[in-house]
Parts: structure tokens; sequence; C-alpha cells
């Protein structure tokens, strides 16, 4: 069954996202032609300065510049809008009067919400990759990019230069690090929902009011978890010895593990999130 | 003979508004059931409770001799007061979508009623008038095989032309072993076709049994009983 859920909520999220797409795409490819062609250079100016500067017509210059900016806004739009389907497909298929049929089909809560964060992970996946391949192609694109060092494989060795690792191991790392991130986000999301869908009215406002509320509980407990164990290690006297193991790890290795212990806690919240949205749509389901 | 449809002492609690109190009747197999009462009576909340879409404050409710829940939901075709098809659907994918998840979902006979009520398969469910979208989502449900219908005021809020229409549409189209509740407060539009009737008022059964005794018994049609019953 989740599979068939799946298949229905990749096609109903699909046209929204496949126009979006579609856009992102062709502005991209129109952007990398007009910059390939030569209109514009880009030259990095000190750290993080980067300007653009004609070398053909100013209108030209002009031009791609334009067909960059938005080529750059779409793929964002792309992000946002993963984002935005995710959270309100979640309160309208699920909550809203499409509830009823729903959740009169034969198959469970934790399927139903399953469903909904496979398909939101996926597109919010889909945009970041997009984004940052499109973002890299044009950037490297770019007539004169490589007379200023700015070639993938310069990049790769940089990478490995600074980390010490390929950059495809430090990617691979991020990105699940990004999957923890964003299926915590949507889990903490879909909780507050279901909390908010229990009020017989003003049920968005609850639901936002929920979500305000969670994190700000969230952050709270963070503070305390960090305090606590602040405290615990320097009365223990091991904090510069804890500082000075720390300094000695390669740089991928600290990484890694500050990635790794960060996905740690996000995934742990996930699985409560996941289960107190399923045992509230289990047991305390509220339809509008 | 087992009841499709039983309950034992059901109530449901919304906070301190109670929508059922200890309510208990049978349903049967091969009979249709009017689940009759005023507006806020409990009879939503009752088939909803039935459909698996509320669980119980205490008592139980049993569908096939199972407490409702992603097994009875297969056998169950539940048709809720109001839209709930998505309206980016076109009504061939509407179909699809009932088609993937029921296994009792008959298709060619879906065609047919679909062609009968004059809906076509390329229209969207958005761009249809309410009355049409009501008329796709009962020609849907009543393509099911099911061995229980539950039908949440499947006449309310039409005319009365189409409300001969749609009663017509759900008495050629049930499964004839499986048990039919059709809830409502129009009683007399559905009165020719109830085998047996439940009144309910405030959360409890006022009146149960067999339409047709009940008339003898007490003389006059389920309407004017009705009335009497629920008289302000």
């Amino acid at each position: 069954m989740l599979k068939k859920l799946l298949k229905h909520e990749f096609r109903a999220t699909a046209r929204i996202f496949a126009p979006l797409l579609g856009a992102a795409l062709i502005l991209s490819g129109a952007t990398w032609i007009v910059v390939r062609l030569g209109g514009i250079l880009i030259l990095s100016g000190g750290t993080d300065i980067v300007s653009v500067v004609p070398i053909g017509s100013p209108i030209f210059g002009l031009f791609s510049g334009i067909l960059m900016l938005l080529s750059i806004l779409a793929l964002f739009a792309l992000m946002v809008a993963a984002v935005l389907v995710t959270v309100q497909r979640f309160y309208k298929n699920l909550l809203g009067d499409e509830g009823y049929l729903m959740f009169s089909l034969p198959v469970t809560p934790g399927q139903h919400i399953a469903a909904k964060l496979i398909v939101g992970t996926v597109w919010s996946a889909a945009a970041l990759l997009l984004m940052l391949g499109i973002l890299t192609v044009l950037i490297l694109s770019v007539p004169g990019a490589a007379s200023y060092g700015l070639t993938f494989a310069n990049l790769l060795a940089a990478c490995r230069r600074t980390l010490g690792v390929p950059l495809g191991a430090f990617f691979g790392i991020s990105f699940c690090t990004f999957l923890a991130g964003i299926t915590n986000s949507y889990l903490l999301a879909y909780l507050s929902m279901s909390i908010g869908s229990r009020r017989q009215e003003s049920r968005l406002f609850a639901s936002v009011a929920a979500y305000v509320v969670l994190n700000a509980a969230l952050m709270v407990l963070y503070l305390i978890v960090m305090a606590v164990s602040g405290a615990v290690t320097a009365s223990l006297g091991i904090l510069q010895t804890a500082q000075a193991f720390v300094d000695s790890l390669p740089p991928f290795t600290v990484a890694c593990i500050f990635m790794g212990v960060s996905s740690g806690v996000l995934l742990a919240g996930d699985v409560i999130y996941f289960f107190i949205t399923r045992a509230l749509l289990t047991k305390k389901l509220n339809l509008a | 003979m087992e009841a499709v449809l039983n309950c034992q002492s059901l109530t449901k609690n919304f906070g301190a508004k109670t929508a059922l109190d200890h309510f208990s009747a049978a349903v049967y197999g091969g009979r249709i059931t009017g689940l009759l009462g005023p507006n806020g009576s409990g009879k939503t909340t009752l088939i909803k409770l039935a459909a698996g879409l509320l669980t119980p404050t205490d008592g139980a409710v049993t569908v096939c001799g199972t407490a409702p829940g992603t097994q009875t939901k297969a056998h169950v075709a539940y048709l809720p007061d109001r839209m709930s098809l998505p309206n980016h659907l076109r009504v061939r994918e509407a179909v699809e979508f009932f088609a993937d998840f029921y296994v009792d979902f008959q298709e060619e006979k879906a065609s047919a009623l679909l062609s009968e009520l004059k809906i076509q398969p390329d229209e969207r469910i958005g761009t249809m008038s309410k009355g049409t979208r009501e008329k796709l989502q009962l020609a849907l449900v009543m393509s099911r095989a099911a061995d229980l219908y539950l039908l949440d005021e499947p006449i309310g809020g039409v005319d009365p032309a189409a409300r001969d229409r749609i009663l017509d549409t759900i008495i050629r189209n049930y499964r004839e072993e499986a048990a039919l509740v059709i809830s409502t407060h129009l009683i007399g539009d559905i009165e020719p076709v109830l085998d047996d009737v439940i009144m309910i008022q405030d959360g409890r059964p006022v009146l149960t049994g067999n339409v047709e005794e009940l008339r003898e018994t007490h003389g006059k049609s389920m309407d004017a009983l009705f009335r009497e019953v629920f008289k302000c």
C-alpha cells in the first residue's frame, strides 16, 4: 500500500514541481548558452565579492546578468516550493476534507506519514542537488573562470587539501546531514499540524502556535543539554584535554563527528516526532 | 446471524460534549438500515466510528467482528457528508485511485455508472458543479462490492428530483448481501427503501426495529413516527 500511496503522492506533487523544474532547467540552459557565448566574465574580487563585467555590448551583459539572476531565483523557488508543498499537502490531504477519503483507505496512519515524508524529502533533495549542480556548472562555464583557477579539478584539489578527503566523501556526509535535517523539519511540522488539528476552530493558527512552542521548547532543551554537558566537562577537568583532542584531529574527521552527532540527534527527533504524530492520527484524529 | 456492524455501549466524547452515549445497536447483512435523527444527534459520529475515522471513548464497535482499522476499511464503503475527492484529479484518475486501493472496486461498474450519470472521464473534479461532484463520489463508493456501506447524508443538500436519482443509484448498485446504512433526516424520501431503522437522539437510540413491524405496531409511517419521536 505504501507503494501505491507514493505513486499517487508523486503524481499529485509533480503537477506543481514539473512546471517549476522545467522553468528552472530552461532558464539555466539559456543562461549557460549565453554565458558560454562569452557574454560575461566573472571576476573574483577578494574573498567574497563577485562582480559581473560585460565583455561585449552592455545590453548583452545586462541580459546575461538578468538570466543568471532569474536562474538562481528559479532554483531557490524550487527549493521553497518543495518545502511549502510538502507541508501544505499534509495539512490539506490528511487533515482537511480530503482526509475523509485518505483515512478511509485500508492504509495505516504510519504509511500516510511515511508517504508524505518520503515524497517531500525526495523533491527537496532533488531541488538541492539540481541547484548545486546547475550553479557549479554555470560558475565554471563563465569565460575566463579557468584563468582565475575556477575549474572543477581545482575545486576537487582544494577540497582534498583543506579537508584531507575527496569532495565526494565530504559531499556524501553533508548530504546525509541535510536529509536528517529536512526530515526532522518536516516531521516537526507534521507533529505541529496534528496537534493544531485537534482544535475545532482556528486549526491553522493552532498549528503555527504549536510549531512555535515546540521549537522554543527544543531550543531550551538544547541549551540545557549544552550547559549541563559543558559544566560536567569543566567539573571533570577534561575541557582542555577534549579541546586538544579535537584540535589534533583532521578537519574532515571533526566535520564528520559534528555532522554525525547532529544527524544522530535529528534522527532521534525524527523517530519521536513520527511516533507521536502517528499516535495522534490514530487515536485522536479530528478531521475538519 | 452475525451482525455486520455491532455497537455495544458505544460512547464518544468531544471534550465535555457527549456525542454518543452508551449507544448499542446492530446492523445485519442484506438489510437497508436508516440511521435517522435530527442534526447533531450523533449520526455522523456513529458512522465515523464505524468507518475507523474516530476511536471510541468507551464501549466497542465492530465491523464483521473486528474493531475498525486497516483490515475493516478494505470492506467498508464510506460516503462522507462532504466532498473528499481532491479537486486536481480528473475523473479517470479518481477511478484509478479507487481501483488501486480497494480490491473490491469494480472498474467496469464504475464506467457504466459514470456514463449513466453523464460524467466525462477527462473532466476535472474542481471544474464540476457541486451536484456532479456528489454524484461522482457516490458512483465511486457504490462501485465497490463491500460488506458494509456507510452513506452519510447522501441526499442532504440536493433537490427532490436529484434525491430520487441518488436513491435509485444506491439501491441498484449495492451488493445485496451487504449491510447498507443510510444516515439522513429526510425520512419521507428514504422510507420506501428501508428495511430497518435506528432513530437516534442526543447520542442514544430512541427507537430501533423493522420498518414493517414498527408501522404495524404504531399505525403510522416512519415519517410520521419520526415527527412524533423528535417533536420539539
